[in-house]
């Protein structure tokens, strides 16, 4: 091992950490032993959502050993030379996308198809997302041809001797934009494209299309797809109580199922368009009055209210000293984004793995240390961070339920209109609850 | 001119080219195959079809008339 994997995978092992004990509560894998093995040519394609953080949830899904390079939009290749170098370093290889560069940006994607095509040769697993772009939601976009042309390019510079695989994938989350989420990535088994050699070689545009929407589509049968049309009252209908009562009762894999079954019904469903216009009326209705559809179906409780203010008073002096410093990581997107929110787990898991937690700890460590003396406490308080984190992120949640408990109750008077719509809705969707 | 050209470079029949014929549903085009049809038109024609310009051209006419404009 070189000095350079040592800091490559003391880094990787940094960022893995964070992540999973920033980001994520619970990791879900399914279909790891469709896994090519060690050696072999293979990339791992996958719907695009949540942004950067889906490289993330690959790379780190994986074992840890697997050194893995990515394509990354060509725009990051341009903010400052160091970063340039640094992603280079990761192996990373810069996507030139028609929206952002144009059809002359595109030529450059020759040169990265070949380098690509060298990284798969020399063994290493390469992720790439087809959409060329992310999606603001749970629904897939059209695939690029690019993965199966790269795959082949790989193919003839080895002489059209080696396979090539493309391993579909699709990632789900139960939340896109907090913190202590549940993931699952979904693998289906590998795609082998040496069967398809000799036909690419006669007839490359076919060959490409056909299994360009093969994968596609076995993504999407992986996946909760949406779809585009009247998303928001779709995905509002999902999360609700008229889905499933409590989603905590089950497993990310299991809401997966039930989430698709349901969107499915959904859809087919009769009286689809009665239903939009429902669950518009009510979804404006509910965020008029600041209450969520699960607070509002549960109805006022006034002891629960009085216990749980109870409890959270008696914990606050716990919570504010559990805010530092993960108070700047909680703000920090909310701050700095200003276009699309599906970079908010990104910007967040970015700055603070690599700016904000280092920064903090050193500041505490020297404050409490040089200045107090007080050097173990201080070491131990910083070690601390993570299950404070965990904590201060669960009271968050908790207050959070209960703002939305005492907007319910001062609401109370106006609350039978929105009723009149949910029950309309409910007696609608009748045959869609479990 | 150009169509021969097209119909084998995508590989589709040379009849599913008509001029108001939506230039993305027939060949499929995506933002890496667009590259291909870009460089068709420059390979042919000299022509280098700008980023501003390829919002406009939806039908095979419309890609005549830039080629004939640009040409």
């Amino acid at each position: 091992m070189t000095v350079a994997d040592i800091l490559y995978y003391s880094f990787k092992g940094y960022i893995k950490l964070m992540h999973d004990t920033l980001l994520l509560r619970k990791r879900y894998v399914d279909g790891i032993e469709n896994l090519p093995a060690v050696g072999e040519r293979f990339i791992i394609v996958s719907n695009h959502q949540n942004t950067g953080n889906d490289a993330f949830n690959i790379l780190f899904a994986l074992p840890f050993g697997r050194r893995t390079c990515a394509m990354a939009r060509a725009n990051l290749f341009e903010i400052h030379p160091y970063i340039t170098s640094f992603l280079h370093w990761v192996g990373m290889v810069p996507a030139f996308r028609m929206g952002w560069e144009g059809a002359m940006g595109l030529d450059n994607n020759e040169s990265s198809f070949s380098k690509v095509a060298e990284h798969l040769n020399l063994g290493f697993p390469f992720v790439i997302f087809p959409q060329a772009g992310h999606t603001q939601g749970h629904y897939l976009g059209r695939f690029t041809t690019g993965t199966v042309r790269v795959a082949m390019i790989a193919a003839c510079k080895n002489g059209w001797k080696e396979d090539i695989k493309i391993l579909p994938t699709a990632l789900f989350y139960n939340n896109f934009f907090e913190v202590q989420t549940d993931i699952m990535w979904k693998i289906a088994p590998a795609v082998s494209l040496k069967p398809y050699y000799v036909e690419y070689q006669q007839h490359p545009a076919t060959v490409m299309r056909l299994l360009t929407h093969q994968i596609h589509d076995t993504v999407q049968q992986m996946m909760l797809d949406e779809g585009f049309d009247d998303y928001e009252e779709k995905d509002f209908l999902r999360l609700s109580s008229l889905n499933i009562p409590c989603r905590n009762a089950f497993t990310l894999p299991q809401l997966l199922k039930l989430d698709q079954a349901f969107i499915l019904r959904l859809i087919e469903h009769p009286a689809y368009n009665e239903i939009i216009r429902s669950a518009r009326a009510l979804r404006k209705s509910l965020e008029a009055i600041n209450v969520p559809e699960t607070v509002f179906a549960k109805g006022i409780q006034p002891i629960r209210l009085l216990l749980n203010g109870i409890f959270l008073f008696l914990l606050l002096p716990l919570w504010i000293v559990s805010l530092w410093p993960h108070i700047f990581c909680y703000l920090f997107p909310f701050l700095m984004l200003k276009t699309d929110r599906m970079f908010t787990n990104t910007y967040r898991y970015v700055f603070a793995v690599l700016f904000i937690y280092p920064l903090s700890a050193l500041l505490t460590i020297m404050l409490l240390g040089h200045c107090f003396v007080f050097w173990w406490q201080a070491i131990i308080w910083v070690l601390l961070w993570i299950p404070l984190g965990k904590f201060a992120w669960c009271y968050f949640c908790h207050m959070r339920q209960w703002i939305a408990q005492i907007c319910l109750l001062a609401n109370h008077h106006n609350l039978s209109d929105i009723r009149k719509i949910r029950d309309h809705l409910s007696s609608l969707l009748s045959n869609n609850t479990i | 001119m150009i169509n021969p050209i097209i119909a084998e470079e995508f590989e589709i029949d040379e009849q599913q080219i008509k001029p108001d014929a939506s230039i993305n549903e027939i060949l499929d085009l995506d933002s890496i195959s667009l590259v291909d049809l870009v460089s068709i038109v420059n390979k042919k024609f000299h022509i280098r079809i700008e980023k501003k310009d390829l919002d406009t051209i939806n039908t095979f006419d419309d890609l005549y008339l830039y080629i004939e404009l640009h040409s």
